[in-house]
């Protein structure tokens, strides 16, 4: 591929990215209308408020347009970068998303950093003594740790860690008398980001052995061991790279997604990150944060894939060929 | 039957005990109260607020945390009759329809301006009476307000309206800064963030779905108060709160669920207890659609009535925290509360027999009456199975449609397209205030938490009005319970439950919970007080 064809090609997947955005929040905001209750009834609580409190509130909100205009007006707007004012959280929806952002990016960028490293780690051990008890037990741990509900775990980390031994705290980001600084932080971030590594951690693993495995029997891996490289250097510096494309792949995927994706962790282990403000919203029926924040999933799984091309190119200079 | 009865017994069994060892852990608080000591930082469960302005909303997320920071013209005591907050006092003209208040003189905002009774006339005039989705009602009751000097303010109402002070607290008519919200919205000024009060705690910050931190007021006009130097809300659900308050991150669980009740009763250094939470006592009924067929012959609901085993439901499905209603009214109101009225203990031969006089025969074998359905949310789920077992042994087929919460209220508030519902119906602080809108005609309206059942009868509309504008509380509290009795003969909502639900308190560290307020969960910080702390305000 010539660098002028990437160039269109990346194009290509910017303009249709961008579509696509427009039309999740389109789709968005027609999933929101459909369900029941909106954001007056929950400003209302249980106090039986009257019908023209809620018509009120509906004018006041413009919950009361058409949905094409609502959608119309949100479109516009977002594409200016204001994504609207959130009544229940009492702030603009930037801020709203924004002052979750950090604490979203460190247990999820804390996660993935794990869960990458242990597991093309113990991907790599297992592909390297396949068939034997090494492998058999990683195969097992990987299977564990795929198979075990998040919510139920998280649980179980935290009565046993926080509850019994309390070497750790059992929820939140930092402790409750503020005091504590960058140390306070990871000591709270530890339970959270294992629970949420282990999945993808799992996934790469099995993804990892299959890859090397299959990278193992190639030419290249013999011609090396001919030449009499050592076995590290053959795994790491021959055979690793060649099967990381679908670890990049899985890695990718999931980027989209784990940002406001930790939606059990967060709850669980009550982390104030972005996959709780999406749950608080969906109960909220809160129109302007839930919009904002699936048009930001969105955005990140579009760049994602946008990244994982520029990563396979990078990788496996025959893609550019194509 | 769905669930084994056996186990149900042996839960209830162990409930059974919750609320005579709560009374007792409540009676032990109050009994030899220590001398407050100052200091310390209490931390408490609570939810996410929003939007820190009392003035629009009556979330009970949000009024937890407003409650510290703000005041009303009076306070609720724990039977709830009005006591001073910012009006240290107060008089009523002859006619019941003039208040006038004497306000505290030496009361300053939390960024030091100075509060006057202009503060009062326009939080009621600019938000209260338009934007507070309760209080907003008033404005049918209020003619005019009135500022004669800065320490005065004088209400005329329209009528004489006998629970009008009720509405003066916190909850309903917390008073705002005019210098910070004039010529603003209310419902999106910034202030509403960063929030400016009269109260004992002064607003420190606000994380996000994290917490709320709130400090000592150490100007606050009530000498001594508060007694904590910080306050701080942690946002987080029931599940988490009972780890956060075993792993000891927590003192304050303020909305446990039946079965953590039970695994905090006997702890040492917590307490279980109803006190101080009086206001959210409430009366769950079983809420029948009139306008549909068979629910608008009243003896198809008498024979409901009689088939519940309210007295079962209540020790299991409630762990036994709620107890059996006695009455449509809860019995924390005590002044208008009469358990006088119509019984219903479980009888299936009586219930058997009005289904039969009903025209709703078995057919052959002993089968189905009728079928219908239930409409709840996963709050109800086991009273839902019971109501089904035990309607289905009269014969009564019910098809349980278990939804979200937003999806219930609309099927029953909204749309009216029900057989069956239930809600928890808070009545405090007045008759008139949570529990009339069950009943009136008037309140048939497309919203929620209204009359879903969609009763209407004459004479009860005009014994609530009749009730509305008596003064004298005896012949008030008579009119109610005429009311109570006329509502248990017709039945337009089957009354299961009564009660109030504990909060857990950490009370070898904190004590001072529930001393005053029927709303004290909305300002338990102002009295509370740690044991560690200091002997004096160093």
């Amino acid at each position: 591929m010539r660098p002028d064809s990437f160039a269109v090609f990346l194009l290509r997947r910017l303009v249709s990215g961008i579509v696509l955005l427009a039309m999740v929040t389109a789709a968005t905001f027609v999933l929101i209308t459909a369900a029941p209750g909106d954001t007056a009834q929950v400003l209302a609580g249980q106090a039986g408020a009257d019908p023209a409190y809620l018509a009120l509130i509906r004018r006041r909100l413009q919950l009361d347009r058409p949905l094409p205009y609502q959608i119309a007006a949100y479109l516009r707007q977002s594409a200016q970068g204001d994504l609207g004012f959130s009544v229940i959280q009492g702030r603009p929806v930037r801020d709203a998303i924004g002052g979750r952002l950090l604490a979203s990016l460190l247990l999820a960028g804390t996660a993935f950093f794990l869960a990458a490293l242990l597991g093309v780690t113990l991907g790599v051990i297992a592909a390297h003594r396949r068939g034997g008890v090494v492998d058999a037990a990683i195969s097992v741990i990987s299977l564990l740790a795929y198979s075990l509900p998040v919510f139920w775990l998280g649980q179980l980390l935290i009565a046993l860690f926080a509850v019994r031994l309390h070497w750790l705290p059992a929820g939140g980001m930092r402790s409750a008398d503020g005091s504590g600084g960058f140390g306070d932080v990871v000591h709270h971030l530890a339970l959270p980001a294992v629970t949420l590594s282990l999945l993808l951690m799992a996934l790469i693993v099995r993804v990892t052995r299959t890859a090397m495995s299959e990278a193992l029997v190639e030419d290249y891996v013999s011609a090396a061991r001919a030449k009499g490289a050592s076995e590290p250097r053959v795994l790491i510096r021959h055979a690793l790279p060649n099967a990381l494309r679908p670890v990049v792949t899985v890695l990718t995927g999931y980027l989209g997604l784990i940002l406001t994706g930790a939606v059990l962790v967060e709850t669980v282990f009550v982390w104030p990150g972005l996959g709780r403000l999406l749950y608080d919203s969906v109960l909220a029926r809160d129109t302007p944060v839930l919009a904002g924040l699936l048009l930001l999933s969105a955005t990140l799984v579009v760049a994602a894939n946008i990244l994982a091309d520029v990563l396979y190119r990078a990788l496996d200079p025959r893609t550019a060929l194509r | 039957m769905s669930i084994p009865r056996v186990l149900l017994y042996v839960a209830g069994a162990l409930a059974a005990a919750v609320l005579g060892l709560s009374a007792t852990a409540a009676a032990r608080e109050t009994a030899s109260p220590p001398k407050p000591r100052f200091g310390g930082t209490l931390v408490v469960a609570s939810g996410d607020p929003g939007p820190l302005n009392p003035g629009i909303t009556s979330s009970g997320q949000a009024h937890p945390v407003t409650g510290e920071i703000f005041n009303g013209l009076v306070r609720l005591n724990r039977h709830f009759d009005p006591v001073p907050d910012l009006a240290r006092s107060w008089s009523v003209s002859k006619d019941g329809k003039t208040y006038t208040f004497n306000l505290e003189p030496k009361v300053r905002w939390h960024d030091g301006h100075v509060f006057s009774s202009l503060d009062v006339k326009f939080t009621y005039e600019e938000i209260l009476l338009k934007l507070h989705p309760r209080t907003r009602t008033l404005a049918d009751v209020i003619e005019s307000i009135k500022t004669p000097s800065k320490n005065v303010v004088v209400f005329r109402l329209k009528h004489r309206y006998a629970p009008f002070l009720t509405w003066l607290d916190e909850d309903n008519g917390a008073i705002l800064p005019r210098h910070l919200y004039q010529g603003t919205d209310p419902l999106t000024n910034p202030v509403n963030l960063r929030p400016i009060g009269t109260g004992p705690f002064k607003f420190e910050s606000y994380a996000s779905g994290d917490r709320v931190v709130l400090v000592r007021n150490a100007d606050y006009f009530k000498a001594g108060l508060p007694r904590l130097d910080r306050l701080v809300f942690r946002f987080m659900q029931s599940a988490q709160a009972a780890q956060a308050f075993e792993a000891g991150e927590i003192d304050v669980y303020m909305f446990p669920s039946g079965p953590d009740s039970l695994r905090f009763l006997n702890r040492p250094g917590v307490t279980v207890t109803e006190r101080g939470r009086e206001g959210s006592a409430r009366v769950v009924p079983l809420i029948l659609n009139l306008k549909r067929s068979p629910f608008d012959d009243v003896r198809v609901r008498r024979a409901i009535a009689w088939a519940l085993d309210t007295d079962f439901i209540a020790r299991t499905a409630y762990a036994g925290v709620l107890k059996p209603a006695k009455s449509p009214l809860t019995r924390f109101i005590g002044w208008a509360y009469t358990p006088k009225v119509q019984q219903y203990s479980h009888d299936l031969t009586r219930a058997n027999a009005l289904l039969d006089a009903a025209g709703l025969r078995r057919g052959s074998g002993g089968g189905v009456r009728f079928r219908t359905s239930l409409i709840y949310d996963s709050g109800f789920a086991r009273q839902a199975e019971l109501i089904k077992t035990q309607l289905g042994e009269v014969g009564i087929g019910i098809d349980l449609k278990l939804m979200d919460m937003n999806s219930w209220v609309r099927k029953l508030y909204i749309d009216k397209d029900f057989d069956m519902g239930y809600t928890n119906f808070t009545h405090p602080a007045d008759p008139d205030v949570g529990w009339k809108r069950i009943y009136v005609c008037s309140n048939i309206v497309q919203a929620p938490f209204t009359n879903g059942s969609q009763y209407c009868n004459p004479e009860v509309d005009r014994l609530f009005a009749q009730a509305a504008g008596e003064l004298d509380q005896k012949k008030r509290g008579d009119i109610y319970k005429r009311l109570q009795r006329k509502l248990q003969s017709d039945l337009p909502v089957i009354p299961l439950v009564d009660g109030i639900g504990p909060w857990i308190l950490r009370s070898s560290e904190f004590r001072g919970f529930g001393n005053s307020g029927s709303k004290e969960q909305f300002f338990f910080g102002e009295k509370v007080w740690w044991t560690k702390g200091t002997a004096t305000r160093g």
